[in-house]
């Protein structure tokens, strides 16, 4: 720029400078706007980027104000800007100026002081123009969307929290709060370790920088992304984790992510506990059923043997009110006998007692008519059926379900001579085994009470029973993998239906 | 001790510790009227004892059939019946158990430890008492016993 100060007599026309080679490359420069202004700020020469950057041809501009170029001047601005301009020996002006055709755009002017002699001692300056509306959309857009980034993780219910290379905390957002109980200053800067229980802080900070070395920029931590975490209280809680490591500069970023799973896992060990309590209960229940009423055999057939003796041999030999005692005693202790078959059946249905085959339907239900034989006879039933199939599990048990239901069809009868139909027929993966009748039929609001152990939908002098027959066959198909339902109105007759799984991998 | 005589009066051991068991055996074995003569021990230590003579027992006749609980105080069926098997003054004795268990795995090991039958006690008193005289029947009235020399000897 020196050789400008030489021409000094000549800067206010910079067409008075031909030949001079630097000027020229000065002028022909077109990413650059590059002019001359005198004491005053006006514009003396005007490059090529001047031009074009501006879209001003220097003739427009030439003797006029810089601040021309501006968008909005404030008072006294450019008088400001010059004045530090001779002070500072430069000046910066960041804004927005307008173009010719009235576009604005975001530029970066320098103003320097070229010849503090010129123009009487007041000086003159060369001034660099560049447009950064580009670098300024950037950064703005970085900018903001920094702002948005900061806002989602402080809104966010997740807590985040980020720490740098010597696992400092440097980063804790509003969900993080909430979660370990510290307010950010309370642990802005420090060791991570205090969120994390000390008996997992080593495991904990090994993986850390495991993941480090890793190379990934982000997974979940651990197999199932759960970590240890430490509130202010100094309760521990599990949470699910996601963790992410970035490098910026030099340095290095992880940032994780956590929802606190503790109500999560309190549900699930919760669930898990009562259904592990549940099979448990149900294994001493059965246990306790076939035990009591095993050992409740003993007693009640010395009472039941000793009042049919005293019937058999008393009867008719003491007054009316002796032979009404002993029926009583009598029948009381023939339910009972009912009671604890019926209840040892049961227990029996729970356990597994043979080794599952393959078993053929017909040759189960031909067994199951045949000790039914007295029943079908003495209710002047008749049973059909059509083909089944081979099923896989125990015949024992299967034989026992279509006594159960073939039973029931039969002694729920109404007027009508029992007329009982057993079929299958193949529905998707199961095989749907029904058993209907032309009895009394069930109202659909008991549909799935009948199926409940001691469950009874009728008094002893109607129809007997200790209602345990049906939650004996429903204990037995879902043994068998299957599942046990009855489609019925009053006065209508019962479907009972049951299904059993085609494939033996499902089956018992 | 016992010798073949008419009219023949079987000697007939119940190994039993339910009186009332004991007291519908009895009267079963009553109404047959083949004026079988009950002994009745209610515990396997008893029982051994009353086959061996033991003291307490010396008077005790050499019984024509044993009816033989196997849930027993002190000494069980089982034990006894693996005891007097193996005895050769006493296994050719007929022994039948008698008990309410219907367990494969107990008259699988009765059978095992040579019992000459396995028998329920029936629930039903009509028929609990038809299974007593059905026994007696079989074994004091088909079945023949052993000879008098049979164990006595050995």
């Amino acid at each position: 720029m020196n050789n400008l100060e030489k021409k000094d007599g000549d800067t206010r026309h910079p067409e008075g400078k031909p030949g001079e080679p630097e000027w020229h490359l000065i002028e022909g420069l077109r990413e650059y706007g590059i002019f001359l202004l005198d004491a005053d700020g006006v514009v003396l020469s005007w490059n090529a980027g001047a031009e074009v950057i501006t879209g001003y041809p220097p003739a427009e501009v030439v003797g006029r104000p810089v601040s021309v170029l501006w968008k909005s001047v404030e008072e006294g601005e450019l008088v400001g800007v010059l004045e530090q301009a001779r002070t500072m020996g430069s000046a910066r002006r960041e804004g927005w100026l307008m173009r010719r055709g009235g576009e604005e755009y975001h530029a970066d002017e320098t103003f320097s002081v070229i010849s503090p002699e010129a123009d009487g001692g007041e000086g003159a300056f060369v001034v660099v123009l560049r447009d950064e509306t580009e670098r300024w959309r950037e950064a703005e857009a970085l900018r903001l969307s920094r702002v948005t980034f900061a806002g989602i993780l402080e809104i966010a219910s997740e807590a985040v929290v980020s720490v740098n290379e010597s696992q400092r905390i440097t980063f804790f957002n509003h969900g993080a709060e909430a979660m370990f109980g510290y307010a950010p200053d309370e642990v802005l800067g420090e060791p991570l370790a205090m969120l994390i229980p000390a008996a997992v802080r080593d495991a904990h900070g090994q993986r850390v920088r495991d993941f480090g070395d890793s190379g990934v920029t982000a997974r979940h931590m651990g197999d199932r992304g759960e970590i240890t975490g430490m509130r202010k209280s100094g309760e521990s809680f599990p949470a699910e984790a996601s963790i992410s490591s970035l490098v910026v500069g030099d340095t290095r970023v992880y940032t994780a992510v956590m929802r606190d799973v503790s109500e999560r896992r309190r549900i699930e060990d919760a669930v898990k506990a009562n259904s592990l309590e549940l099979a448990r209960s149900n294994a001493e229940l059965e246990q306790f059923a076939y035990v009591a009423s095993h050992d409740l055999q003993e007693p009640l057939r010395m009472v039941a043997s000793y009042t049919r003796l005293l019937a058999r041999r008393y009867e008719g030999r003491l007054d009316a009110d002796a032979d009404e005692f002993i029926g009583y005693a009598v029948d009381g202790v023939n339910r009972m006998q009912e009671l604890i078959n019926d209840l040892l059946a049961y227990s029996r249905a729970g356990s597994r007692r043979r080794e599952p085959a393959d078993v053929p339907m017909d040759e189960v239900l031909a067994r199951a008519l045949k000790d039914l034989g007295p029943a079908i006879e003495e209710a002047g039933a008749t049973v059909a059926s059509s083909p089944l199939p081979v099923v896989w599990g125990d015949a024992g048990q299967l034989a026992q379900l279509l006594r159960n239901l073939i039973a029931n069809a039969i002694k729920f009868r109404g007027k009508k001579a029992p007329c009982v139909e057993i079929s299958a027929r193949r529905d998707g993966d199961d095989w749907v085994f029904s058993v209907s009748d032309n009895g009394i039929g069930i109202a659909p609001e008991f549909s799935e009470r009948i199926f409940v152990i001691f469950q009874r939908l009728h008094s002893r002098a109607e129809y007997p029973g200790t209602g345990i027959g049906l939650s004996i066959c429903r204990k037995i198909v879902e043994r068998h993998g299957g599942r046990i339902w009855v489609a019925s109105e009053p006065g209508e007759g019962a479907r009972f239906c049951f299904s059993l799984p085609v494939d033996r991998e499902r089956g018992s | 001790m016992k010798s073949r005589k008419q009219p023949f009066t079987p000697e007939i051991l119940l190994v039993e510790d339910n009186p009332g068991d004991v007291r519908l055996i009895r009267e079963a074995l009553r109404e047959s009227g083949r004026g079988s003569h009950p002994h009745v021990v209610d515990n396997g230590v008893k029982a051994l004892a009353f086959l061996r003579r033991e003291p307490g027992f010396e008077d005790a006749v050499q019984p024509d059939l044993i009816f033989l609980d196997l849930n027993l105080p002190r000494m069980s069926g089982r034990e006894v019946l693996q005891e007097l098997k193996s005895d050769p003054r006493l296994r050719s004795i007929p022994v039948v158990v008698f008990t309410s268990s219907e367990a494969d795995t107990d008259v699988a090991r009765a059978y095992d430890l040579h019992a000459n039958c396995y028998v329920t006690k029936p629930v039903d008193l009509d028929r609990f008492i038809a299974v007593v005289q059905a026994v007696e029947s079989f074994w004091l009235g088909v079945a023949l016993s052993p000879p008098v020399e049979c164990g006595q000897g050995a």
